[in-house]
């Protein structure tokens, strides 16, 4: 059977006759909602809020560290792009070599991660990445590179800003596990990348 | 006092930002409170990458998703809520509205508070709720269902009423 001649001759069927009015009636409706957006009423807050926070304010700060209770599963972005990059940054021989990037999932207490590992880490498979496709311009022109180039500058990007609140919000795990998450989803892209420019 | 006048000018817009996220006005001040003392601790962190505003409203809108103990709680979408096309009057108020956000569920409400009110691109949302963005954008599509059925009720009962 051919199948891709069949897909074509698929029969179109009609939708229900009201549809249309109802899309439209959604259509209106969405409308309203969205200009009296802009008419919602503000309110007060109680009215002793001012001295309650001046009264907390006034109180010296003790934070404590916090508990192991929170030692997170920490995707352990770190021990991928450092394997990534010793693999990577092999010296140059004739043999063939082969590159493995690997992610792990390491126990990792939060604050023990060597920020300026990471960093340092980060900065060589960018400029990794950079290199590669300064000679292999071809390569890097594929959508699929510039997709992931694309995403890895998006995820830095909501990485930064998560690791901004975490300044604000010291632990807080949504944040903790966000950062995790993200850290996840570049070292998936970085691998994805590297793999790309190698073959 | 510096601090005392920065409060006062955010303190509406940020308490009806907490208020909307919890519909609940104890929790609301709570929230606020935890806020501001968060925000005058921390304004030496403040790196002038956004507006002051926008990073306050960051920060109550971060307290106020940690007031609701529970986990938030999405309801899936009832494609049986639209049986019956709507007719949404045009002639509903802001406090008729507000009143219709506030008896949205939960996590819907949470979710439309925070990308269709405060602007928050669903990314934002998914890290700030802990869900994915696709549950954030279906819980939006939930929430405006939810909406127009219940301001077309209200519109067929009468706005006074």
């Amino acid at each position: 059977m051919d199948f891709s001649k069949a897909i074509q001759q698929l029969p179109e069927h009609e939708p229900r006759p009201d549809l249309w009015d109802r899309v439209e009636a959604d259509l209106r409706a969405d409308a309203v909602i969205d200009r009296t957006l802009d008419e919602l009423p503000v309110f007060e807050p109680q009215a002793d809020a001012w001295e309650q926070i001046a009264g907390r304010l006034e109180k010296p700060l003790v934070r404590a560290w916090w508990s192991p209770v929170f030692t997170w599963t920490a995707a352990a972005a770190i021990a991928t792009l450092i394997v990534g990059l010793w693999l990577i940054l092999q010296p140059v021989s004739d043999e063939k070599v082969t590159i493995a990037y690997a992610t792990e999932t390491v126990e990792s207490e939060l604050g023990t991660m060597p920020e300026s590992l990471v960093s340092s880490a980060d900065q060589k498979v960018e400029t990794f990445i950079n290199e590669q496709c300064a000679q292999q311009t071809v390569v890097c022109q594929k959508p699929e590179v510039k997709e992931l180039k694309q995403q890895l500058h998006e995820l830095s990007s909501r990485k930064e800003a998560v690791e901004q609140e975490l300044l604000v919000f010291g632990n807080d795990p949504a944040l903790v596990q966000a950062q995790i998450k993200l850290e996840n989803e570049r070292a998936e892209v970085t691998k994805e990348l590297v793999r790309i420019l190698t073959i | 006092m510096a601090q005392r006048l920065l409060f006062e000018r955010y303190k509406r817009a940020m308490f009806s930002v907490a208020l909307r996220i919890l519909n609940d006005y104890d929790h609301a001040n709570d929230a606020l409170q935890d806020a501001f003392v968060e925000v005058f601790r921390h304004l030496d962190s403040f790196r002038f990458q956004s507006t002051l505003g926008a990073w306050i409203k960051t920060i109550v809108v971060r307290q106020a998703l940690r007031k609701q103990r529970l986990e938030w709680r999405f309801e899936t979408i009832n494609e049986q809520l639209h049986d019956q096309p709507v007719e949404v009057p045009d002639t509903i108020t802001g406090a008729v509205l507000d009143a219709a956000i506030r008896s949205l569920p939960d996590g819907a409400r949470a979710v439309f508070v925070l990308a269709e009110i405060e602007g928050y691109k669903h990314h934002e949302i998914a890290v700030m709720l802990n869900i994915s963005e696709g549950t954030s954008k279906s819980q939006v599509s939930y929430a405006r269902k939810l909406l127009r059925k219940k301001l077309a009720e209200l519109g067929l009962h009468g706005l006074g009423d």
